[in-house]
């Protein structure tokens, strides 16, 4: 009698196991076939919490497992597998603190300006706000997606891209380009232009040649003027980033180097001969601009900049450089009535050090997914970001 | 700059070639080379770029685009950019560094 129901016990819960687990694959399948689920956010990061065992062998484009032994993903390490243990799964608790992140991000967005969405950003994109946005952007099923257009760049940001911003590894040029657009539309009424970093490739590869970049400015409409702030990133030989300043209120050509080299004396001589070439063929009169006394300078070498001690922080380095210094500028002759008295760019104190980039690096997925080029996250919002 | 690869590619078939439908554009890359594209005014550039790519055999999202110094979408078109005959689009390496 008791073996009976015991084995009917058995038989029953057996079969409800084999439900449960049907259910999550069919889920499963409809998540990564596209279709709407409605706790997709919830669902995706308990999948991949669970290191897609199952699903990595449906759908074409995810699969790679996320155990460890997977490092060839971008080049670089991939640092999932001691973050993310398998056994850890979302509570009902934190799915609830995920809905109340979500609606804390849709107010906020109400009081914006309107963005148009990219075509290309996929549907799913606009509904996902669910946990911690940057881990979510970090998730490898949405490596291939477009996960935020900045229109200012005309770049459309994938899941591979904003991969980058994970602690060790090297920034690419979509990252840098993609927040000085941000940068651009923030700081471009205040006479602070940032080009993009195929301006100082093009320009000087195969050797310089003014002829290539001369459209640039004037598709761009910016003419340089007494008051402007120009900031240039420049990749070295695919190896490292820095950022040149030109300030035209002072006439300095200056560099910011995170690894305080002596890279700079490469880019700078180029820029000057630019800034020339450009003056003239724009016709530039101001005899201020047209003079010979600019200074050219590394930055580390006049003022305390913040020194890099990882191995692939430099691009970091320079969108926080190029922050704070169109966040800081003020033209010497044109005091503006909000801002305090004028600084020149040597005493300006940049309030970052290395030990303060891997959070900062989370700010900048933020800033990226927001579309708001402030770093200065909201305090409620940091601490998620910094579980 | 010479251009050592210049030679013609039709990138939409030919057939229905009309004069004025199609234009030249150039692509050249860091290192000066040129290859020239005849492209229709209103198919997207990505035709050309997928050509472009295929033919230096390399991942569709490993050359940037550029127009002037803006960059190029997969949708637009040339007329959409206001491109003319025989303009040039710089075809750009990815970058990356991070020491």
């Amino acid at each position: 009698m008791f073996a009976r129901r015991h084995s009917r016990r058995l038989r029953r819960f057996r079969r409800r196991a084999l439900s449960r687990k049907k259910h999550r694959y069919r889920l499963r399948a409809r998540i990564l076939s596209g279709c709407q689920v409605v706790d997709r956010t919830a669902y995706a990061q308990e999948l991949f919490y669970r290191g897609l065992p199952g699903s990595a062998l449906m759908h074409p484009v995810t699969r790679f497992s996320c155990t460890s032994g997977d490092r060839h993903r971008t080049g670089q390490q991939c640092r999932h597998d001691a973050r993310f243990p398998l056994k850890q799964r979302p509570e009902k608790s934190l799915r609830r603190e995920y809905c109340a992140f979500a609606l804390d991000i849709r107010q906020q967005r109400a009081h914006r300006e309107p963005q148009a969405a990219h075509p290309a950003v996929t549907r799913a994109t606009r509904h996902v706000h669910g946990q911690n946005l940057v881990q979510w952007a970090w998730s490898p099923s949405n490596r291939d997606r477009v996960l935020t257009y900045i229109t200012d760049a005309r770049i459309g940001l994938r899941g591979n891209d904003l991969q980058r911003l994970q602690h060790p590894n090297w920034l690419n040029d979509e990252v840098i380009n993609a927040y000085l657009g941000l940068l651009n539309r923030e700081y471009r009424q205040h006479g602070v232009y940032c080009f993009h970093s195929f301006f100082y490739t093009r320009l000087t590869s195969p050797s310089y040649c003014f002829a290539y970049v001369r459209r640039w400015t004037t598709r761009a409409r910016f003419t340089i003027h007494r008051d402007a702030l120009l900031l240039i990133p420049v990749n070295i030989a695919q190896r490292h980033w820095v950022l040149v300043a030109i300030d035209a209120n002072r006439r300095e050509l200056r560099c910011y180097d995170s690894m305080h080299s002596q890279d700079g004396w490469c880019v700078l001589p180029n820029l000057r001969h630019w800034l020339t070439d450009e003056c003239i063929d724009k016709g530039v009169e101001d005899p201020w601009l047209l003079s010979d006394s600019w200074t050219l300078s590394l930055a580390h070498e006049h003022e305390r900049i913040p020194r890099q001690t990882d191995g692939g922080s430099c691009g970091v380095f320079s969108l926080l450089f190029a922050e704070a210094l169109a966040k800081n500028w003020s033209p010497a002759r044109v005091p503006s009535p909000g801002k305090p008295a004028p600084l020149p760019l040597t005493s300006l104190r940049f309030q970052f050090a290395q030990r303060d980039i891997p959070e900062l690096r989370k700010r900048l997925v933020m800033a990226l997914l927001r579309q708001q080029s402030s770093l200065d996250a909201p305090e409620a919002s940091v601490d998620r970001i910094s579980r | 700059m010479s251009s050592e690869t210049s030679d013609k590619k039709p990138v939409v078939s030919e057939g229905k070639t009309s004069g004025g439908d199609q234009i030249n554009l150039r692509v050249r890359d860091a290192d000066g080379n040129e290859v020239q594209f005849r492209i229709k005014k209103h198919t997207p550039l990505r035709k050309l770029m997928d050509a472009y790519c295929t033919r230096k055999g390399v991942d569709l999202h490993s050359y940037r685009f550029l127009f002037d110094g803006n960059r190029i979408n997969e949708d637009d078109t040339p007329e959409k950019l206001g491109m003319e005959d025989m303009d040039s689009i710089d075809a750009m390496l990815f970058q990356q560094g991070g020491w």
